[in-house]
C-alpha cells in the first residue's frame, strides 16, 4: 500500500472543519465528498478519498479493510489516467486555500509537546503487555509560558530549590491532555473539574548552560457530562518527569513526563461504551521532534491563551 | 486510535502483545491502578511501554501532507491524483 500511495499525493486533514466550512478549501472538499461514499446520507464525511486537483472524485471508502482501500486506489489511478487536462488540474483562477488554520498559532519558540496515551496492563506492571490502542495529541506553550516552568527569579535556579508549577500550566496539561482519548476523541475538562491537580518541580542541577528539573505530581479530573449528555467519566494519575532548560536559548532541550493512573466512565465519542469500569491508563509527554508534521492540539481553541489566533484573525 | 487506513501495527499488535507476554512469563494478576506510581526508577520502563514502537508507526512512512489544500496544490503541480485521509480529529494528531 505504501508503494501504491507513491502514485498519489497523500494528504490528511480534520474532516469537520472541511465538511461544514464555507471557505474555499472547505467548498472544494465538499465538491468531492458530497458525491463520495457517504454523500448526504450520513452526519460525517470521514474516510479515504481519491480525487483530482480539480475536485473530480475518483473513489472513496471508509473501512479498515486494506483490500478495499487498495481496490479503490487502483481504480482511481485508472480513472485518473483517462481524465482530460481540465478535469485533472485546477483552473487558473481557482482558490482552494483556507481562511484560517489553527496551525497558524504555532508558538515557534515555545514548548511543543507530543502526548501519547495508551491502556496499561491490568497487572499495572510495565513488563506486561499494554493495550494495542493508543492515541496522540500535541500540547503547546508559548515561549513566555515555557519560561514559567522555571522560577521567576533566577537566583532560585539552584540545586534543591523546589516549587509548585503555576496552576495555569498544570491546567494546560491536565484539562486538555490527561484525558481518555486512547480509543477515540473525548472531551476536555473545565478548570473546576481538575481541582487539586498539581505538579511540583525540583531543581536537580543548575549550571551556566542548563537547569535540570524533576517534576512530580498528581491529577484528578471528573465530570458528569459529555456534550450535553449525562455521562460520568474521570481520570486520576500520578506523574513523574524530567526536563532540561537551555538558559541561552530559553527553551527546553529535553522534556519527558509520565502520568500513570486510572480512567473510568465514558464520553460520547471515546469508544468506552462497554468499558466504563475503571482501568489503568498511561501517558507520556515528550518534545515533539522537529521533523514531525505541524498539527495543532485538539483543544487549542479552548486554551484561552492570548497567542492563539482564532478565525477572523482575533486573539483572546 | 481510530485508524481508517489499515495500519499494519494495529493488525499485528495482538501478536506483539502475545509474544511480549510469553517472553515476560505469565502475566500478573490485575491490581488497583491507584497503586501506579511513576518514579525515577521505573519511569523509563513505563515510557517505553506507552510510546508506540516502530511497527506501530509504519503508516507515518507515507509522506502525508497535513492539509487538504496542501494536497490539492501539490497534486496539481505533480499531475497526480490526491489520496486524502480525513477523520474527526486530524489523523496525524488526535482522532
Amino acid at each position: 500500500m505504501i508503494e501504491l500511495a507513491k502514485q498519489f499525493v497523500p494528504a490528511t486533514d480534520e474532516v469537520w472543519r472541511l465538511q461544514i466550512g464555507t471557505d474555499p478549501e472547505a467548498r472544494h472538499f465538499q465538491k468531492v465528498s458530497e458525491v463520495g461514499h457517504y454523500r448526504r446520507h450520513h452526519s460525517t464525511r470521514q474516510g479515504i478519498y481519491a480525487c483530482s486537483a480539480s475536485g473530480k472524485l475518483l473513489g472513496s471508502v471508509n473501512t479498515h479493510n486494506v483490500d478495499e482501500v487498495i481496490k479503490m486506489m487502483k481504480a482511481a489511478l485508472r480513472d485518473y489516467s483517462a481524465l482530460g487536462v481540465a478535469e485533472r488540474t485546477l483552473a487558473d483562477d481557482a482558490d482552494v486555500l483556507p481562511d484560517h488554520r489553527w496551525e497558524e498559532s504555532y508558538p515557534a519558540n515555545g514548548l511543543n509537546l507530543t502526548m501519547v496515551a495508551r491502556d496499561l496492563p491490568a497487572s499495572c506492571h510495565p513488563d506486561d503487555p499494554a493495550g494495542a490502542a493508543w492515541n496522540q495529541d500535541r500540547v503547546w506553550f508559548s515561549q513566555a509560558e515555557a519560561c514559567r516552568f522555571l522560577p521567576p527569579d533566577d537566583s532560585d535556579w539552584r540545586t534543591g530549590h523546589s516549587y509548585d508549577l503555576e496552576t495555569a500550566l498544570v491546567a494546560r496539561i491536565v484539562r486538555f491532555s490527561v484525558i481518555d482519548t486512547v480509543k477515540g476523541q473525548t472531551d476536555h475538562y473545565s478548570k473546576d473539574e481538575i481541582a487539586g491537580s498539581q505538579i511540583h518541580v525540583r531543581v536537580l542541577e543548575a549550571n551556566a548552560n542548563t537547569v535540570r528539573l524533576e517534576l512530580t505530581g498528581s491529577s484528578r479530573a471528573e465530570s458528569s457530562r459529555s456534550l450535553g449528555r449525562k455521562l460520568d467519566h474521570g481520570i486520576e494519575t500520578r506523574m513523574f518527569g524530567r526536563a532540561a532548560w537551555n538558559r541561552e536559548r530559553r527553551s527546553f532541550d529535553s522534556f519527558e513526563l509520565v502520568a500513570l493512573g486510572k480512567r473510568w466512565g465514558r464520553t460520547v465519542f471515546n469508544s468506552r461504551k462497554s468499558e466504563t469500569n475503571s482501568s489503568p491508563v498511561g501517558f507520556v509527554f515528550h518534545l515533539t521532534p522537529r521533523e514531525a508534521p505541524l498539527v495543532a492540539p485538539s483543544f487549542l481553541h479552548a486554551y484561552g491563551a492570548d497567542w492563539v489566533v482564532y478565525p477572523g484573525g482575533d486573539t483572546r | 486510535m481510530q485508524l481508517t487506513i489499515p495500519n499494519p501495527a494495529f493488525l499485528i499488535a495482538p501478536i506483539i502483545a502475545l509474544v511480549s507476554g510469553l517472553a515476560a512469563g505469565q502475566q500478573s494478576e490485575p491490581v488497583d491502578a491507584t497503586s501506579l506510581q511513576p518514579t525515577a526508577a521505573n519511569f523509563e520502563a513505563w515510557r517505553d511501554r506507552i510510546l508506540p514502537c516502530d511497527d506501530e508507526l509504519n503508516w507515518q512512512n507515507i509522506p502525508w501532507l497535513v492539509s487538504f489544500a496542501d494536497g490539492i496544490v501539490a497534486a496539481n503541480s505533480a499531475d497526480k491524483p490526491l489520496l486524502l485521509w480525513t477523520m474527526n480529529g486530524h489523523p496525524l494528531g488526535c482522532t
